[in-house]
């Protein structure tokens, strides 16, 4: 068994074999730094349990596709914050079915927006000029309407 | 800390990279337009290479639909199996034009009413390109009716470039015809045209419906006798054959369909009851392997009008007359995609392509 910290102090146990889903744990556990537990400072407590119910659902049911379709069209009916909470942790424990199922659900969620709502979504600044912007407009005007 | 409030002020650049790498391509040139860092995240080779990975994932299947009653111009329908049906128009080229080929997100198109007049476009991205005529004089030597018998678009995602390829029998003034075969290749590098001849044995006369498929830098057709497919090894401008599985037989009763599977060689072979798909997992050894065979009972009464058009190793996209099928290979389900509206259109196995969206351009 693993032993893992969240950020906030909260302990996880979670088996060695579903643990290496995620690349960071397994290159630490490959390089021996984690004897004791395992410190992930950049995952908080809720978000850590999330992560650990996907890797453990996905190594139990490993063969039901039809069961993991579902389970994963679950997990993600969640609020924005927590969605882009779960995106961060699967980039930094480096888990790609769970990062490209998460980015999957944020592209589909913002497929039929208009720039400025992402931009809020995002909080990103605009820095074209007017004159730029108007040119990116005038050249894929088809992607506009 | 309430969490529901949290703004995140930033995500790194890969994670962008990712999610804008999953939006469709309309999407994708909207929003990458959000800032100057999501615009070069969006640009780039290894954007491209992301985009083309995950691309791949998703063949789908392109079919015109023409109403035959009415005089309006045909318009296209893309099948998907993750985003179903949607419908969309090749009018940016403003000409009207046939689909010819389809390789890697470009489709070779030529245009109807000016014979010799070919375009590639990139139908997601809606760019596209008259391609310079090629050296033969209007009124073409091809043999028998002065079109071009083998058309072929193979597009490298490596080096970018992408070749066209006309080919048929020449017609000698006066004679009957010789076996000599003249091969027109159009190359984006040089937006020139080559011409080579060689001798073929076999008279062919058609290429099996739509059938090219580019692997290993070469183009493959599957000829209306069957037997073998012809190869042009567009490194070397050469032709070879590559022989069908020994247990593909082409009595009366038994079709034969040429495909790609991801990245491999694919032929499917259809009998009244089977259809069994074989593949070439091994290129250099030209050896077949069946991969699935498929009990076509629960669609009986379609067997005789359907074709085979593009697949995954997890499903098989077919057409017939009227509808888009898809066939999941593990779990054994039939589904309809999509089923014609209007009773007076051409099969939509008469033009129909496999096809997958990328961002490839044609310039």
């Amino acid at each position: 068994m693993i032993v893992l910290n969240s950020s906030d102090g909260a302990t996880f146990e979670v088996e060695e074999s579903v643990a290496v889903q995620s690349q960071t744990i397994k290159h630490m556990i490959e390089d021996n730094c984690a004897d004791t537990s395992i410190p992930l400072p950049n995952v908080n407590g809720v978000t850590l349990a999330r992560v650990l119910e996907y890797i453990k659902k996905h190594a139990e049911a490993k063969d039901d596709e039809e069961g993991l379709k579902s389970f994963d069209a679950e997990f993600v009916k969640v609020d924005q914050a927590s969605l882009f909470e779960i995106i961060l942790a699967a980039n930094y424990l480096d888990i790609k079915g769970l990062l490209d199922l998460t980015c999957q659900t944020v592209a589909d969620q913002i497929k039929d927006l208009t720039v400025e709502e992402v931009r809020a979504i995002f909080n990103i600044m605009n820095d074209f000029t007017p004159e730029e912007e108007a040119k990116l407009r005038n050249d894929h005007a088809w992607a506009f309407e | 800390m309430d969490q529901s409030n949290q703004r995140l002020d930033f995500f790194p650049d890969d994670v962008i990279l990712q999610i804008l790498a999953r939006l469709p391509v309309k999407a994708l040139t909207r929003i990458k337009c959000v800032c100057k860092l999501w615009y070069q995240l969006a640009s780039g080779d290894y954007f491209r290479h992301v985009h083309n990975e995950l691309s791949i994932r998703n063949p789908m299947v392109l079919v015109e639909v023409t109403d035959t009653s009415s005089e309006s111009r045909s318009s296209l329908i893309c099948v998907d199996n993750l985003r179903g049906v949607y419908e969309f128009s090749l009018d940016f080229i403003k000409a009207r034009v046939k689909v010819r080929a389809s390789c890697n997100g470009l489709l070779c198109c030529s245009s109807i009413p000016d014979k010799g007049v070919y375009y590639v476009c990139n139908p997601m991205t809606r760019e596209y390109k008259m391609l310079p005529r090629s050296r033969e004089r209007p009124v073409t030597r091809f043999y028998p009716d002065g079109e071009a018998t083998l058309v072929g678009l193979a597009c490298n995602l490596l080096t970018h470039n992408y070749n066209v390829v006309l080919a048929g029998y020449h017609r000698p003034f006066g004679h009957r015809p010789e076996r000599t075969f003249i091969c027109l290749v159009y190359d984006s590098e040089s937006n020139k045209w080559r011409k080579f001849v060689s001798l073929q044995d076999d008279h062919f006369t058609h290429m099996n419906r739509n059938q090219v498929v580019f692997i290993n830098g070469s183009l493959h057709w599957l000829t209306g006798s069957c037997t073998c497919l012809l190869v042009l090894d567009l490194e070397c401008d050469m032709w070879r054959r590559i022989l069908l599985p020994n247990e593909v037989n082409c009595a009366v009763g038994n079709r034969v369909y040429l495909l790609e599977s991801e990245g491999c060689l694919s032929v499917i072979q259809i009998s009244e009851a089977w259809m069994n798909i074989w593949v070439m997992k091994d290129y250099e050894r030209e050896e077949w392997h069946m991969v699935d065979k498929v009990s076509l009972r629960c669609i009986r009464g379609m067997v005789p009008g359907i074709f085979p058009i593009s697949q995954t190793g997890e499903y098989v996209f077919l057409a017939t007359h009227k509808q888009v099928l898809v066939y999941q290979l593990k779990n054994k389900v039939w589904k309809e995609m999509y089923s014609v509206k209007n009773s007076s259109t051409l099969p939509l196995w008469f033009s129909a392509h496999a096809f997958r969206s990328t961002i490839f351009s044609c310039h």
